[in-house]
């Protein structure tokens, strides 16, 4: 199933032909500038004044990718994505905006942008998400939000890797937002087992639909991975290394083709509290405790935050 | 590509400076083809360089480690230098800093090798 094509009539059809990038904003001539960096990576792009302008561009030239005004709102950007759209249903969008409130992050996702990015902005970064945006296939793209609030994001997925890392992206802007957010290492365990079940659950077909969830309470993040494989023991698979042999599965992996890895579960289980896999295991929860130094730590965020407003959500 | 490289020698040592993210995909892959080109040429003592190394992740890990056993399998060495907090960080949680010879200077680094 793909699931871009559900929600986005004409996206295969419509595929710009150009691989190019449109930047709406003035351009930027600095050292680490988006525009540096794009050229670095051979990405071609031209320049747009404002919105009317990406807007009169697009409708004479096909364009790839655009992306937004760093100085314009995610809810700007949105509404600039839909007008986008009627004009190149294919383009893919990387919106870019000084600041955003967990529910806009969400929004961006719900509307399918390709990447939403909030200050202080990596220009490094998002060049290398532009050029996986040029060389990504129109298929098998999608990213479904079944539903969501800032405690409970539960998310439909094609399973290929480039999804995982705008997903990975996605909750770590998420949780940049957050008065009560999860440790910056979690990040890192929810991709290994994303990963993993991709490349193991779903076997590396885009095709295939993984489902995720990511649920904050009081006192633990907790995030939810089910993939549709026929699942494995995790005391029993001889191609991943283990806390008492570190190198013993390389042989393992050698002999059956396999690429030199076989960290992710160790990683991942060094840093969340508890891994638990289901019966069959092809469902995984992954969640990490707040201790109660952390819970006071967060209750005094959260209403240093609230008493501040929304300029404190701003970066 | 988020990963670059650049290969050079002191004392008989092949040094490999890298700067960026050794992640799943084509990236790790190519340390992997540079040690084993490196190897392949007669090298024997190697060591990474991983000082603007920003980010790995457990498939880098395994290519680091893939590494270290195919150089140690043809008699040779290959160490770590200048880990950044985050990659120390990640080698701290698996362990891994148990199976690497690890340094923080280049010069004591290539001594090492000649002990």
């Amino acid at each position: 199933m793909d699931l871009s094509e559900k929600s986005e009539p004409g996206h295969s059809q419509d595929h710009p032909s150009g691989r190019r990038v449109l930047i709406i904003g003035y351009e930027r001539h600095s050292e680490d500038s988006l525009e540096k960096q794009l050229a670095s990576l051979d990405c071609p792009f031209m320049h747009a004044a404002g919105s009317a302008d990406a807007l009169r561009q697009l409708r004479d030239t096909p364009f790839a990718v655009v992306i937004t005004d760093p100085e314009t709102s995610i809810q700007e950007d949105l509404a600039l994505v839909t007008e986008i759209r009627r004009v190149r249903p294919g383009v893919r969008v990387i919106v870019l905006a000084p600041g955003g409130t967990p529910e806009e992050l969400i929004e961006a996702l719900r509307q399918r942008v390709f990447l939403c990015q909030v200050a202080p902005l990596n220009a490094r970064e998002i060049a290398r998400y532009t050029a996986s945006a040029l060389e990504a296939s129109t298929s098998h793209s999608g990213i479904e939000v079944l539903s969501a609030d800032r405690d409970w994001i539960s998310i439909r997925m094609n399973s290929d890797m480039l999804n995982a890392e705008r997903l990975t992206a996605f909750f770590k802007q998420f949780r940049m937002t957050l008065p009560n957010r999860p440790p910056e290492e979690m990040m890192i365990a929810f991709e290994e087992i994303l990963h993993n079940a991709i490349e193991h659950g779903a076997q590396n077909d885009p095709s295939k639909l993984l489902e995720v969830a990511a649920v904050r309470t009081k006192r633990a993040f907790v995030f939810y991975i089910s993939d549709p494989g026929k699942g494995f023991r995790p005391d029993a698979i001889p191609h991943a290394a283990s806390a008492d042999d570190l190198t013993r599965h390389i042989e393992v992996r050698n002999k059956s083709g396999m690429r030199p890895g076989g960290y992710g579960i160790l990683l991942a289980s060094g840093i969340v509290d508890e891994l638990i896999y289901s019966e069959i295991g092809n469902e995984v929860l992954l969640i990490k405790h707040m201790d109660a130094s952390e819970r006071r730590q967060s209750a005094y965020e959260e209403s240093w935050i609230l008493s501040s407003g929304d300029e404190t959500l701003k970066c | 590509m988020s990963l670059k490289m650049r290969t050079r020698e002191a004392n008989g040592i092949v040094i490999i400076d890298l700067s960026g993210q050794i992640t799943l995909g084509e990236a790790s892959a190519s340390v992997r083809d540079e040690v084993r080109d490196q190897t392949s040429h007669g090298s024997r003592k190697i060591l990474l360089n991983l000082a603007d190394v920003t980010y790995i992740d457990s498939a880098g890990l395994g290519e680091l480690t893939a590494a270290f056993m195919s150089v140690k399998n043809r008699g040779g060495e290959l160490k770590l230098l200048n880990l950044t907090k985050r990659v120390r960080d990640v080698m701290q949680i698996t362990k891994l800093y148990t199976v690497f010879d690890v340094h923080d200077d280049e010069r004591k680094a290539i001594a090492s090798f000649a002990s």
